[in-house]
């Protein structure tokens, strides 16, 4: 397993997981500019990354578009990307962030699957090592479900049950102890807000109303969180994001369908238009996510540095043995931030300037990694 | 003047001091009777609705109808004594059969001839008994007349009951085609009542033919007549007279005054009594109500003749009658006996007057009646012998006749009080034995159960309300109106707003060609979407005054059929029904103004399109406004609007000229979406509101109380009948029977106080 920090995400599939990864990725790049930094997806993560590009083009185009219909994520999506120093083309700093089915958590479920069979252990473990969870969610779902048989309908679209139970499992997993002193960050983050806020180019005034409606319904999950949770803390950070900035939500499209147990129900469908011709994209409250994973690391960081003031440089040692069997989230930090990996290339590469040049990349990626994390957050962002 | 006149004046002015008290006595009494028999009925109401309860076994004991008959007995002595007191002259009253000299007799006492007081040969010529005031200055006939009733009901019912004819005709038109029988058989069917019936059938069938002659005069007004002309209306036609000419039968009562050849009286006057074995229905009673009412004193007339000349029985029952008529007075005193000798034998004057000395009044025991031998047609004799002797008789008695009538009023007067106070104490003893709530307590009573009931109702009804306002309560109705109404803007969206795509953008075009600009056009486009669409959405408008509609219907179901029974018979909508009830409440005869307010609250929901839902549908719209309202905030806008002044500019706008109005009627419909659920939170505070002040209020059990009491009957009809109904006949007993007591106390202690300030 590569020695990455992770992140779990857990929504309906066509919630717009690749958008709100696009929409991160050009956020962090703002927030990169001019620190001969990025953030580089993998081959994979890129390509996705590219149709959804295309496809926003091609939606800018047509100069209208409309939501998918949402569904339980069915397939395993890894997102690997790594924040990476300008010429430096193997390593970096690496993110992983796993999408995968709510439903595999059911053991009955994984055993029809031929898929979650051979994923499952993996899956297991990153969920086991995420600091973060990332819980998107369709705002317009929530806001839009206004009669009844509407808003009955809110728990199957947003996939109450299996994020529920990714909750739990990833809350019980940030509780065992050797996981307790790792960060613990649950990000929900509410997509596709542009039309209840007036703070990026909308008239909305509805940013309440959705605060209190996502408090509401992800309420239970807050619970299961806290009860799972109860020798350590976890931060929970609510992060509305306008993964676009430059549309509307032009009509909501409530039809009947047949959920997956037979049962009559609502599917939802947003039809959308550009608020400006040319449209401009202006994410908004994207870089959370990044920030948030960024303070882990850092807060990680910090520890690691306080520890070694404090206690013998043996003492720490044993400490760091022990944390980084496995190697997990400290191994992780040792190897990245404290030069394991660079020493390791450097010795392949044998050069002296080739270590002084991998020294400064590394102290140049940590000092990224730093502001990033130090970065304001949106005046939107709140920790709950 | 003379010593009689001075005397007799006296008797009259006395009377006249009298009558005011009587008057005064009369009316108590009157009042007595009346709550007597209002008692009665109250008793009798009581049996009647609740025949096997215990009040109606208790007063079923009791002798009420006696009461009102030792009233009525006190009434009948007080109106003899008012009759009395009340005639202005001192009245002598002419008696006797047929063929006896009566009017010769009369005619000689007033100075009147035969025109005005007929008497002849053959058959009886008096048709109306007149009576006749001595007067220096005035001469003529007044005349009262019939009504149509009274004629039916005092003429012909008499003769009809007599006749054994059933009932009177109830109506003149009926009594001229009534069908008569030719021969009379009476109401036994015995031929031996013929000769009695017989001219009384003739009598009535007479009046029947002759009715043309009279039916105009049937008018129970008044006529004055001229002494010379006065015999039509008093006397029947003469034998050579039209024989369907009857009008007498129209005159009710005459009155005839003149100068009678007296001096040294003034206020005398004569009274024509029917004689007794006249042929007509009800003589005798007539006869008695005559002397008793009018008269101070009789003289019955016998003539001597032939086959008349003893003391006969019906001369006898004619003196019994007498009597009777005046049973304080000695009879003696009371009347004469005039011994008509005109045209009579020696021998047969002798016979009777000897007749009357030792069989009539018998020596042996002292006075006896006063008999006067005299001409009845001799005026200088009847003056001399019969109305001096008569006058100075009266002018000596009628003080003491006076006092006697009175004082045995008074005496029937209290031993009638002693009766009804004695079945008064009956009465209370046994309506003291009964228990019932008092009509406070009742009142009370059901002012709170009417209070609980409706309370019970309402919260029934605001839960109702409460469950609609949930989240979670389904309008379908008014969801399937709103997405209804959305699709219909929708499709006009989509139809180029009313006037086909093409059409839009060619008119597009053509203003951007003569504005040389996209903006003015697009500006003014969506302008009037914006005023089109908030107009076709006030469609929904039907539904929540609907709505408010269904909201008082269901006040008014819950406020029960009592309430309902209120405004019953009132054919109206809930509004109208609530408003009437407000009114009803207001206007009772103790208002309720609190309640009646809770109505008018009630009223005043306010669920119109305009005040509930425009002004958030007004925020729905606002997308379709060209430009910000603040100008510096760079409108995006603009850019959507801005397009090349080409045809493709005109499509490109129309499509964004579409999608903005797409999103502003689905906004809009999502604001009319989450109407059903404020509407029913408005409904909802509204009935709740409404509850609290009518049933909790500070004023709410006081005014429900005033409802009670203003309108018992209608809140509960059904209670005509059973305990309820008798408990409020035995308050009503109660009350009357306190009533009673203090009109007997006042009575009592008024006799008293007159008895001593005599």
């Amino acid at each position: 397993m590569t020695l990455s920090f992770k992140a779990s995400m857990v929504g309906p599939s066509r919630v717009g997981k690749t958008t709100l990864l696009t929409a991160i990725l050009a956020e962090t790049e703002t927030m990169l500019s001019g620190t001969e930094i990025d953030l580089v997806p993998d081959e994979e993560t890129e390509m996705r990354i590219r149709r959804n590009r295309k496809e926003l083009r091609r939606a800018i185009e047509a100069r209208e578009f409309d939501s998918a219909s949402l569904e339980g994520s069915q397939s395993m999506v890894r997102y690997n990307v790594s924040l990476r120093a300008a010429g430096d083309r193997v390593q970096g700093i690496p993110f992983s962030i796993l999408d995968y089915p709510g439903a595999w958590l059911d053991p009955a479920e994984r055993s029809r699957r031929p898929e979650a069979r051979e994923n499952w252990p993996e899956c297991e473990a990153h969920i086991t090592e995420s600091l973060m969870l990332l819980v998107p969610v369709e705002a317009a779902v929530l806001m839009e479900a206004v009669t009844p048989v509407q808003r009955r309908a809110v728990a199957d679209l947003l996939g109450f049950e299996d994020v529920e139970a990714m909750a739990r499992k990833w809350a019980r997993a940030r509780n065992l102890p050797e996981h307790r002193e790792e960060p613990a960050v649950l990000v929900i983050a509410p997509l596709k807000c542009e039309k209840y806020f007036d703070d990026n180019g909308g008239k909305g005034r509805e940013a309440p109303r959705l605060r209190q409606l996502v408090r509401e319904k992800y309420r239970s999950m807050l619970d299961i969180v806290l009860e799972e949770t109860k020798n350590r803390t976890v931060r929970v950070v609510y992060a509305p994001i306008d993964t676009y900035g430059c549309v509307d939500l032009m009509e909501g499209e409530w039809t009947d369908r047949i959920d997956a147990d037979g049962e009559a129900s609502l599917d939802f469908k947003g039809h959308y238009r550009f608020r400006e011709i040319p449209p401009r994209i202006k994410v908004k409250a994207a870089g959370t996510v990044m920030q948030e994973l960024c303070r882990c690391v850092i807060s990680g960081q910090d520890r690691v540095e306080q520890q070694q003031a404090a206690a013998a440089k043996a003492t720490y040692n044993e400490a760091l043995e022990r944390k980084a069997e496995p190697k997990g989230f400290w191994g992780a930090i040792d190897y990245h931030l404290s030069g394991e990996a660079s020493e390791n290339k450097s010795t392949r590469l044998s050069s002296h300037k080739a270590m002084t040049t991998a020294e400064g990349r590394r102290a140049k990626l940590a000092e990224s990694l730093r502001n990033i994390a130090m970065t304001p957050a949106d005046p939107r962002v709140e920790e709950w | 003047m003379g010593d009689n006149e001075e005397r007799l004046d006296a008797v009259l002015r006395r009377r006249h001091e009298l009558l005011p008290v009587v008057d005064e006595q009369i009316d108590r009494w009157r009042r007595i009777l009346q709550l007597t028999t209002e008692l009665g009925d109250a008793v009798a109401g009581t049996q009647a609705v609740d025949p096997g309860g215990d009040i109606a076994e208790r007063l079923g004991a009791l002798d009420l109808a006696g009461m009102a008959r030792a009233a009525r007995d006190s009434l009948d002595a007080l109106a003899t004594v008012r009759g009395r007191v009340n005639r202005g002259t001192v009245n002598i009253g002419v008696s006797g059969r047929a063929r006896n000299g009566k009017s010769t007799l009369l005619q000689s006492l007033s100075g009147l001839d035969d025109q005005q007081i007929p008497s002849g040969r053959g058959q009886p010529v008096t048709a109306v008994r007149s009576r006749i005031y001595h007067s220096r200055t005035e001469r003529g006939a007044r005349l009262t007349m019939h009504t149509e009733r009274s004629f039916l009901d005092e003429v012909i019912a008499p003769y009809h009951a007599e006749l054994g004819l059933g009932p009177a005709p109830r109506d003149l038109s009926a009594f001229s085609r009534h069908s008569y029988p030719g021969v009379a058989d009476g109401p036994d069917g015995r031929d031996a009542d013929q000769p009695r019936l017989g001219p009384m059938l003739a009598r009535v069938r007479e009046a029947q033919q002759a009715l043309a002659s009279y039916r105009e005069f049937l008018t129970g007004g008044t006529r004055t007549e001229d002494l010379a002309g006065i015999r039509q209306w008093v006397a029947y036609p003469e034998a050579d007279a039209e024989p369907d000419r009857r009008p007498y039968l129209a005159v009710r009562d005459a009155q005839i005054t003149c100068a009678f050849p007296i001096e040294d009286v003034t206020a005398l006057g004569l009274v024509d009594l029917p004689g007794l074995g006249e042929l007509t229905p009800g003589a005798e009673a007539h006869h008695l109500a005559g002397l008793r009412n009018d008269i101070d004193f009789a003289i019955t007339v016998k003539r001597p003749t032939d086959t008349n000349a003893m003391w006969a029985e019906e001369d006898a029952r004619a003196l019994q009658l007498i009597g009777s008529a005046c049973e304080v007075a000695d009879p003696r005193d009371f009347a004469l006996i005039l011994v008509n000798t005109g045209e009579c034998l020696a021998e047969n004057i002798e016979a009777l007057h000897s007749d009357l000395r030792n069989r009539l009044n018998d020596p042996a025991q002292g006075r006896g009646y006063w008999v006067i031998l005299a001409d009845g047609a001799d005026r200088d004799a009847v003056r001399e012998q019969i109305l001096k002797p008569v006058l100075e008789h009266l002018a000596s008695v009628l003080p003491r006749m006076d006092e006697a009538v009175i004082a045995d009023t008074v005496a029937v007067c209290r031993d009638r009080l002693d009766r009804i106070t004695a079945e008064l104490d009956r009465v209370s003893s046994a309506v003291r034995a009964l228990s019932v709530p008092t009509s406070t307590e009742q009142t009370i009573a059901r002012a709170e159960s009417l209070r609980a009931e409706v309370a019970a109702s309402l919260q029934e009804w605001v839960d109702e309300l409460r469950t609609r306002a949930d989240n979670e309560y389904e309008d379908t109705e008014f969801y399937e109106r709103v997405a209804e109404v959305h699709q219909a803007v929708r499709d006009w969206v989509l139809s180029g707003f009313g006037e086909g795509a093409e059409e839009w953008q060619q008119r597009a075009l053509n203003r951007f060609r003569v504005d040389r600009a996209s903006l003015p056009f697009a500006s003014a486009e969506l302008n009037r979407i914006r005023v089109e669409m908030a107009r076709r959405f006030a469609a929904v408008d039907d539904l929540l005054l609907q709505r408010r509609n269904e909201y008082w219907a269901g006040l008014v179901a819950a406020l029960g059929p009592r309430f309902a029974a209120l405004i019953d018979g009132r054919d109206t909508g809930p509004q109208e029904a609530i408003t009437a009830l407000a009114a009803v409440l207001r206007d009772a005869p103790d208002p309720c103004p609190a309640l009646a307010e809770t109505f008018g609250f009630a009223l005043d929901v306010r669920l119109d399109y305009r005040t509930r839902v425009l002004p958030r549908l007004r925020r729905a719209l606002d997308v379709l406004f060209p430009e910000d309202d603040d100008p510096g905030s760079g409108s995006t806008a603009t850019t959507l609007l801005a397009v090349p002044r080409t045809a493709e500019g005109s499509a490109e706008l129309y499509g964004r000229v579409t999608q903005l109005a797409r999103q502003a009627a689905y906004d809009a419909q999502a604001v009319l979406a989450q109407e059903p659920r404020t509407t029913a939170q408005v409904l909802f505070a509204y009935g709740e509101q409404f509850e609290d002040a009518f049933v909790r209020s500070d004023s709410s059990e006081a005014e429900f109380r005033r409802l009670v009491a203003a309108f018992h009957d209608l809140l509960w009809p059904g209670e005509g009948t059973g305990p309820h109904a008798a408990a409020e006949g035995l308050r009503r007993v109660r009350r009357l029977t306190t009533e009673l007591r203090g009109s007997i106390a006042d009575e009592r202690s008024r006799t008293v106080g007159e008895r001593k300030g005599r």
